[in-house]
């Protein structure tokens, strides 16, 4: 009689250690990821540019700004402990309002968003607390 | 009169230029329904502006979220909108998600503990996604035969070996995108008709550097503005997707029983999830 074997899992052991390697980097880079979130979090930082030739626009990663054929038109950088330091962007000795309207609205959503990922963060620490405590 | 033209929703990504040949078809399954999967476009073929206009730029170190819109305003809004709202359904849903893979792991962690494993024919009825997720287990740790286990499922078809292995491949896709976009500033890109109208590089702590063609176009930043909302929409959706997927594949890897069992546990749990999504939406 012969024995059949309905496992599947030596066939697909390369697969499950691919798959294993590709968890312990994430969690890896959630870490760094978390670790730089809160080193960051002091100040939030807004700016917003013009250009005429948004083909040369590059990001330089280190500096963390934009660059090429850019022109600051505002700036909004707000502390943990409150203060607020605004370039306002003018325009013929004028404010010029329809910039300033679409940095605001910026700004506010990147206060959105910074609410969004310590809400995710936390929801991600709650589940490893928890993994945690039914391992413990 | 000409058709209408099509929006495109893409991710693109450098870490899936290399994934997405090794791993073949069928593994590249769009991010959270929405978007397309892509490489990362290479140096040379890299034109932020204006199509046709030939650029050294490097391309960004992240991945691109990239919107493309028809050139009439309000098709193009309109398209954006139903963007917006199939990743809001998918946020509603998960906390629903959420609930149901706990009570499922809750429920056979008890029946364990009373000496039962693998409840196939549970004490209340469960619906269809839960049950051929258990089925699928109870398969993968050799716990009987897939005749058996169909029996008892009747309508569930087992996975064989290339689509446990094809459902892996999907998981380490998905996995990658997460991880780009958690290793990553967010780059988001707002197209009308292929003209760049906005750009935004977005940090985890909300840090945003955004530039506008000048002169700057009213409609633009309001579609710029959509499609940023719907790129960081997707980015939390995404992180918390993958959360819920790992927390049910660890809780559930405890029926196999064996090591590694959260590793071969993730395919079954994602593709349950994505069932349950459809079955939100």
């Amino acid at each position: 009689m012969t024995e059949i074997s309905y496992s599947i899992t030596d066939s697909s052991s390369q697969a499950r250690e691919r798959l294993s390697s590709m968890l312990t980097t994430l969690a890896e880079k959630a870490g760094q990821t978390l670790q730089t979130a809160i080193d960051d979090a002091s100040s939030l930082e807004v700016i917003t540019y013009v250009s005429d030739d948004m083909g040369q626009v590059t990001y330089d990663v280190n500096t963390r700004q934009l660059s090429g054929s850019v022109k600051v038109r505002a700036l909004t950088r707000v502390s943990i402990d409150g203060d607020t330091v605004v370039c306002i962007p003018e325009k013929a000795g004028e404010v010029d309002t329809a910039i300033l309207q679409i940095h605001n609205e910026m700004v506010k959503q990147a206060r959105a968003t910074r609410s969004e990922l310590i809400q995710t963060a936390f929801t991600a620490a709650n589940g490893l607390l928890e993994r945690m405590r039914t391992q413990g | 009169m000409s058709a209408p033209e099509a929006p495109t929703f893409e991710l693109r990504a450098p870490l899936l230029t290399d994934s997405l040949a090794a791993d073949g078809p069928g593994t590249a399954l769009p991010v959270l329904g929405l978007w397309s999967a892509a490489p990362a476009a290479p140096r040379e073929a890299v034109s932020f502006g204006l199509p046709g206009v030939s650029s050294a730029v490097p391309p960004p170190e992240g991945p691109v979220w990239r919107v493309n819109l028809p050139a009439d305003p309000r098709q193009a809004q309109t398209h954006l909108s139903s963007g917006v709202q199939h990743i809001r359904a998918a946020q509603r849903a998960l906390p629903g998600i959420e609930q149901r893979m706990a009570a499922l792991a809750s429920e056979q962690a008890t029946r364990q503990q009373g000496g039962i494993s693998f409840a196939l024919a549970p004490a209340a009825p469960l619906p269809a996604p839960e049950r051929e997720l258990l089925a699928e287990l109870a398969y993968l740790a050799g716990r009987g035969d897939p005749e058996e286990i169909s029996f008892g499922l009747p309508g569930i078809a087992l996975p064989n070996r290339a689509q446990v292995q094809q459902g892996m491949a999907q998981v380490r896709h998905f996995l990658r995108h997460v991880l780009n976009v958690v290793a990553n500033y967010a780059w988001v890109e707002t197209r009308q008709h292929n003209l760049l109208v906005g750009r935004t590089a977005v940090g985890w702590t909300g840090d945003a550097e955004t530039v506008w063609p000048q002169p700057c176009r009213a409609e633009h930043v309001h579609l710029h503005w959509n499609t940023l909302d719907l790129a960081l929409q997707s980015r939390t959706t995404l992180i918390r997707t993958m959360i819920i997927v790992t927390h049910g594949a660890v809780k559930l890897s405890t029926l196999l029983a064996m090591p590694g069992g959260v590793v071969l546990a993730l395919p079954a749990v994602w593709k349950c999830i994505n069932r349950l999504m459809d079955e939100y939406r």
